[in-house]
Parts: C-alpha cells; structure tokens; sequence
C-alpha cells in the first residue's frame, strides 16, 4: 500500500487538530480544567493571598480559644493528613469552597478524620490565611474554624461562615 | 506554508509513519504502554477506594458537571467503575478491541471526578490520563497496522505535552506578568508550603533549596526564571532537534520543584525520562550484537 502512510499522516494530523479543538472548548467552558486536558494553572497568580487548612489536637481538657494565632503558637500538635489517609489538598480546597459550615460540611469532616476522632481525640481545624505585606514580608494567619470530636462538631461562633 | 506540507512536516517530526519500525521501538513502545496500564489499574482503585469516604460534590469538575457522580460514593460502586477500567485496560493492551481504551478513559475520567470533586484539583495523573488518550486515538483510528498506533500515540503525547508546558508558562505571563519570578512570590509559596507540609506530616524542615531561596532573592528568582523559560520551550518537545534538550530540561524543572516546594509529580518524570532515555536505541544495539556474535 504506496499511499498508507500518506493516509495515515493526514488522519493523525486531523486527530490533532480536531483534539486542539476539543481539548480548546473543553478547557474554556470548565474553568480550564476537563481532565486529562488542563492548563496547569497551578502558581500562575502569583503574590496573590493564599488560603490552606491545618489540624491540631487539642490537649486532654482544654478550652478552645476561638481568636486567631501564628504558627509558631498553635493551640494544639499540627496533625498529619496522611496518618489518617486524607488529602491536604482536599481538606484545604473543603476550607476554601466551604461557604457555610452547615450539618453537612461539619459531617464530611468528621468523616474524613473519623480514624483519629473515634479514639477519643478533640481536634480543631484551623483555616491559614497568608499574604505579602507592604515591604513584601510573608503574614500568616491561622484561624479555628470547627472543633470536632466523636460525638460532635462545634463551629467558630465568631465567624460568619458558622450557620448551626 | 500549504496544508499538505504542514501535514509532511508534521509527520516528519512527529510520527514517521513511513520509517520501519524498529526491534528497539517495539520493545519500548509496549513496555511504555503496560506501565500506563498498569499506572492506570493503581489510580483506578485508588480513587474508587476513596470515593467511598465522600459525602458530598464541593466542585463538579468535567462529565460532573452534567452527570451526578455522588451515585458513585455508595454501595461500592466506584469499585464496579474500576475493574470496568482495569478489564479494558487489558483488553486494550491485548488489541482484542479497538475501543476498549476509549471504554477505560471514560471509565477513568468518570473516577477522576468523583474522586477530585472535593474541590482540589490535581494534576498529577494529567499524563497518564493523556497516554491512555493518545493509545485510544491511535487504536481506533489506525486499527489496521499497529506499528502506526504506536508512532501515533508518542508523537499525541509529544504534541500535547508540548501545548501542556506552553500554556502553563504563559497562562503565569499572562495571569501574573513578567514579575512571575520576584522573589517575595517565592517567599510566599514557601510560606503556603509550609502549612502544606505541616499539614500532611505534622511537622515542617525548609529544605536546602527553601533555605537558599529566601536567604538569597537572586537564587530564588533565578529558580523560578528557568522554570518559566523550560516552560514556554515546551512546544520544543513537537520537533526531533529540540526535543532531547526540552525534555531533559522539563525533568530538571520538575525536580527543582520537588526540591523547593516539594511538590513531586512522579508520573511526569518518570514518563520524561523515558522519552528522553534513548531505551529503543539500546534495545536495537543489544539485538544487533547479538546478531553479530551469531554469525
């Protein structure tokens, strides 16, 4: 077949165009991301403030101060996503997109930390604020967002998310 | 340029549909495509594992948007959605059905969503979700010789890789400007990597790299500049000359990311290097001398 390769040249290079096509529509109308085509807008606004979520473990017996606090003094030892095989990034993404800490939010939470919560532990999540200051020094903020146990989730009542 | 001499060029420096395919390039080819199997089968069943921990869609991403995939958190049917993937896989890989990647990439697509509707989304498994589309697009398309399913399916991957890589560099010009690589922009995603890190060991040590950056602002917006430069070179990958230089570089892009933020996206190195590794040459000189000691 003397004319094989030449079809299969024109059939590939269609397949191309027409994949730029799609992979260019899809990736406009879904916020440019349709899986496994993306535009890896990952660190492309950069210097732009940053939200991340963080876990502690409360001390046996301890009350939980609601006002915000640095990383250098958490309320309680940071715990580690992976001990419980939760995503950092799932429960930062959860801390950000969650507008209202209503029952289900609270729920999925628990769910995620239940391995650690079903010991008898009291957790509390913090949400990270971070920005560059004026001089362009990094500010971190950590706020208490939930406060969970087996039994129950508490939300921050100072803050305007909180909705139970 | 005309049409028929962009579809000549295009062939000469992505396919070669017209070269004989080697001994080396079919050893390679099929050893590179059980390992996007067998990639395959772990992200299905680990996603389908996950899934059952999701209570609820934060963000519907792709086929999410007009399927409701929380019918997948239940009963264990993400489970059924992954050995639907793992059989077509293997089918696939057998060549028993040319439409039995295109059934897997539905099926991982589908996973991919579920799992990812949390709101975080990865892109870690882009290039294996992209590999098991390029072997769909050349299995369906060129079901009559596989030897051109094959030559179709890496030069997709390096066409897409290379729009991949663009992109990205100019989706930073564009969503940033040209500041991208200042220093405080590193200083502040040291920082956000810091409650990352802490956050999924529980405890944080800047790495050397951290150290040196925010010690040194021309280091940092040196490392940063030559992410960005490697980046926008991705469309490198689409021609035979510049092809072994971008991929080398795209590899150490990747590794001083792992080393100053430590971000690893192992998939992607270890596909780079395997592009970039000259395997099939090697294969085709073993044989040869083999050969040669026979006479």
């Amino acid at each position: 077949m003397v004319d094989e390769p030449t079809t299969h040249s024109r059939r590939a290079v269609l397949a191309l165009v027409t994949n730029f096509g799609v992979y260019a529509g899809l990736v406009a109308t879904h916020r440019g991301e349709f899986w496994p085509l993306s535009i890896y807008p990952m660190f492309s606004l950069a210097g732009r403030p940053w939200r991340r979520a963080l876990m502690v473990e409360l001390p046996p017996g301890a009350q939980v101060r609601w006002e915000s606090t640095t990383l250098d003094s958490l309320p309680g030892a940071p715990l580690s996503t992976e001990a419980v095989g939760v995503s950092t990034n799932d429960m930062s993404k959860f801390v950000q997109l969650t507008e209202r800490w209503d029952d289900a939010a609270v729920a999925t939470m628990r769910e995620l930390w239940w391995p650690v919560l079903e010991d008898g532990r009291v957790l509390l999540l913090l949400r990270a604020d971070g920005h560059l200051d004026a001089s362009g020094t990094v500010i971190t903020r950590l706020t208490p967002l939930l406060r969970l146990t087996a039994t129950d989730g508490v939300v921050n009542p100072t803050l305007k998310e909180a909705s139970r | 340029m005309s049409i028929a001499g962009f579809v000549a060029r295009a062939d000469r420096e992505l396919f070669d549909f017209e070269r004989p395919e080697s001994l080396g390039e079919v050893v390679f080819a099929r050893l590179f495509e059980g390992l996007i199997v067998l990639w395959t089968l772990q992200h299905s069943w680990t996603w389908a594992a996950y899934i059952q921990r999701i209570k609820a869609v934060v963000l519907p991403l792709g086929l999410a948007n007009y399927l409701d995939v929380s019918v997948f958190f239940e009963h264990g049917l993400s489970f059924v959605l992954a050995a639907i993937v793992s059989v077509a896989m293997v089918v696939g890989f057998l060549r028993r059905w040319s439409g039995a990647y295109a059934v897997a990439l539905l099926g991982l697509h589908l996973l991919y969503v579920s799992r990812y509707s949390l709101g975080e989304i990865s892109h870690g498994s882009n290039f294996i979700g992209l590999s098991v589309l390029a072997f769909a697009l050349g299995s369906l398309l060129f079901r009559e010789r596989q030897s051109s399913v094959r030559r179709f399916a890496f030069g997709f991957l390096f066409f897409m890789f290379g729009i991949g890589y663009t992109s990205a560099g100019l989706c930073k010009l564009i969503g940033t400007g040209t500041d991208w690589p200042s220093a405080a922009h590193f200083a502040l995603w040291v920082g956000e990597r810091t409650i990352d890190v802490t956050s999924r060991e529980g405890a944080f040590e800047p790495t050397v790299l951290q150290t040196l950056g925010l010690a040194h602002p021309w280091f940092a917006t040196a490392s940063l500049g030559f992410g960005l430069g490697i980046e926008l070179a991705g469309v490198g990958l689409w021609f035979r000359r510049s092809r072994p230089w971008v991929l080398v570089g795209l590899v150490a892009m990747h590794v001083g990311v792992d080393l100053t933020l430590d971000i690893l996206f192992v998939y992607n190195i270890v596909i780079l290097c395997l592009l970039a590794l000259p395997i099939s040459a090697a294969v085709d000189h073993l044989a040869h001398r083999r050969r040669r000691r026979r006479r």
